[in-house]
């Protein structure tokens, strides 16, 4: 019944209710969806780059992410990759080779990071299929490379034509071949599109002449799994010296740094957005309290305990947080789905300031509902904290003092 | 036996330089089953020596005694406790809680008490059968006139099955058939169930159905009279 009262007692002043409800829907409609597009566009750009390049964990030679020479190219079977594979986070564990060399078609060259990977184990994880925009995938015996729709575009690229490479190899061994584009691929990240050429792993060894050593290991776990505690599971199947396991924070640090200081921009203005809505909050609990003076003195009269009544303020004051936040909530479902599966697009400077960090110029929004069950915690709980002085001012009630006023 | 005794009871408030004795040394018994006035002139203390010995207000020296027990001595929470478990109250603005219905007014007092829904239930209903109110129970206090408003308000001052009952000034918004009727059916509860009343009133139709009536002046007794 004490439920009931509270129910009904929220309603006894339709207006205010609905403009607490309203302010509480507000808050967190809005930092729901400014968070998930957060990280939504976080998780997009993380996944979209480290994917392909780093991986979200790397196992390299100790000492390579700060001298990334080929001539610290090592053997594959120098570590158990099947002991890796057994992590049930891990989806895939794939040796790459990476270097550096000039491309070159017509008469335009631009400089170009090469990575040879496995395309037969690495087809599924990196999702190669759905990035075709022309061509097909090479298999791993032929002798061709993908390269991304930009860079095509620059050199006037198209599949069946040959692009030169030329570059320095193992132990200062020339590295020059020409290849044949097999496919050009559309990748979100800029980066990848116009400045990566990928090519079957053992025809990257021959290029720079390796034999069948590689550079790194790329080790790809589920997005949602936590990073530093699949990291530390692995380490234990690495050898005690030599080796490194380095998760894509220590390898992309620009990347994570801009992250978390951008992360910290957006928890600001969350911050500010809860403070202002909050003083309305407490407005209307003070309202609450101090216009039911009169009635608190009677229920405690007839026998109700102030700590009973601090109660009902507070289930009431719950009940209006509650209500605002499965508003807000059931509102703001649609619009997370819809920015998920549309995005965001930048056009203009504000694109191409975006892509010349190397980020994609879009903003998708995250589907995890976990992100909108913590804002309407937050804000459940601020009104809950909210609740402190009227609780506090009611265990001093005197029945006929109240009845008075 | 006495429920009420008061022993030497006093209250003064300050006001400025001015100190207001509210009672004075005001001594009174109230026995089990008594039906009792306490009449006076606006500020004579009526409504002050109610209060204290309902444990609303503290006096300023004296004892007051419910069942032998010394509730001036007894804490805040204590006493909260003690008032709902053993003292019904009637005010004169009836004082209902307005968001529930009459049924779930007088069952609010039991719940407070921690009885279980079934009996809340039956007891309600029946006491809101004996206050003539049996057509009202899912009616809200809006929805009712001022006289079954105080019916119900009396139905939950007995619900929680109170040693008495004190009313103040229960009649002063009413007119003179509800009124009467108000005051036949305390007088009925009074006598079939042998509930104990304590009214302070102004209310000459209250004070003519009173058995006793205390007259109190300036804060002290200066009249006792047992009607018939």
């Amino acid at each position: 019944m004490i439920l009931l009262l509270a129910w009904r007692n929220i309603w006894r002043n339709k207006r205010r209710t609905l403009i607490t409800v309203m302010m509480v829907f507000i808050a967190v409609f809005l930092s729901t969806v400014m968070r998930s597009l957060q990280l939504g566009t976080y998780h997009h750009m993380i996944d979209g780059l480290v994917r392909y390049t780093s991986g979200y964990l790397q196992v390299q030679p100790t000492g390579y992410d700060d001298d990334k020479s080929l001539d610290r190219a090592w053997s594959a079977d120098t570590i158990d990759l099947q002991g890796l594979k057994q992590n049930r986070q891990v989806e895939s564990v794939a040796p790459r080779l990476e270097g550096f060399a000039l491309g070159s078609y017509g008469k335009k060259t631009k400089p170009l990071s090469i990575i040879g990977l496995d395309v037969d184990l690495e087809r599924e994880t990196l999702e190669l299929n759905k990035k075709i925009k022309s061509g097909a995938l090479p298999s791993n015996e032929q002798r061709g490379i993908m390269v991304g729709q930009k860079l095509a575009e620059k050199l006037g690229l198209g599949v069946g034509d040959s692009l030169v490479l030329l570059g320095q190899g193992y132990q200062a061994q020339t590295a020059a071949g020409l290849y044949r584009v097999e496919a050009i691929l559309l990748f979100a990240n800029p980066l990848l599109n116009e400045n990566t050429v990928f090519m079957p792993l053992q025809w990257a060894q021959e290029l720079f002449s390796t034999g069948k050593r590689i550079t790194h290991v790329v080790i790809n776990i589920s997005p949602n799994a936590h990073l530093q505690t699949v990291q530390h599971q692995l380490t234990g199947f690495l050898p005690n010296v030599g080796f490194s396991l380095l998760n894509w924070q220590e390898l992309n640090p620009e990347l994570y740094q801009g992250i978390q200081g951008d992360q910290s921009g957006g928890m600001l203005i969350i911050f500010i957005l809860y403070m202002v809505i909050a003083f309305g909050i407490f407005g209307t609990i003070l309202m609450m309290t101090t216009e039911r003076q009169y009635e608190y003195g009677v229920l405690n009269a007839i026998g109700m305990r102030r700590f009973a009544l601090a109660n009902m303020l507070v289930i009431e004051t719950a009940l209006l947080a509650l209500l605002g936040a499965v508003v807000s909530l059931a509102v703001a479902a649609p619009v997370v789905a819809y920015f998920h599966h549309y995005p965001i697009r930048f056009s203009g400077q504000a694109a191409e300031s975006m892509n010349s960090m190397g980020f994609e110029a879009a903003m998708y929004a995250s589907t995890d509902f976990v992100i909108g069950i913590n804002q309407a915690l937050v804000v459940t709980l601020i009104s809950m904290a909210l609740c402190a002085y009227p609780f506090i001012k009611l265990q001093w009630l005197k029945p006929v003092a109240a009845m008075k006023k | 036996m006495s429920v009420i005794i008061t022993k030497q009871l006093a209250k003064a408030y300050i006001d400025g330089p001015n100190t207001i004795h509210a009672l004075q040394a005001v001594d009174l018994e109230i026995a089990q089953g008594e039906f009792t006035a306490i009449v006076g002139p606006s500020g004579s203390g009526k409504t002050t020596l109610l209060n204290i010995i309902g444990g609303l207000d503290a006096c300023t020296s004296g004892q007051v005694f419910i069942d032998g027990r010394d509730i001036t001595t007894l804490k805040d929470k204590e006493l909260t406790n003690f008032r709902l478990q053993h003292i019904g109250f009637v005010f004169q603005a009836y004082n209902l809680i307005p968001v529930l219905s009459a049924r779930e007014n007088v069952e609010f007092i039991m719940l407070l008490q921690g009885v279980d829904k079934k009996a809340r239930r039956q007891r309600a209903d029946e006491l809101l059968l004996a206050v003539g109110l049996e057509g009202q129970l899912h009616k809200r206090p809006a929805e009712m006139s001022g006289g079954q408003q105080q019916r119900v308000a009396v139905a939950r001052a007995l619900a929680a099955k109170p040693r008495f009952v004190l009313a103040d000034e229960p009649t002063a918004n009413l007119d003179s058939e509800s009124t009467a009727n108000l005051l036949d059916i305390m007088a009925r509860l009074n006598a079939e169930e042998h509930t104990t009343f304590v009214f302070s009133t102004h209310d000459q139709r209250v004070i003519d159905r009173a058995r006793r009536v205390i007259t109190l002046q300036d804060g002290r007794i200066t009249a006792d009279v047992y009607n018939g």
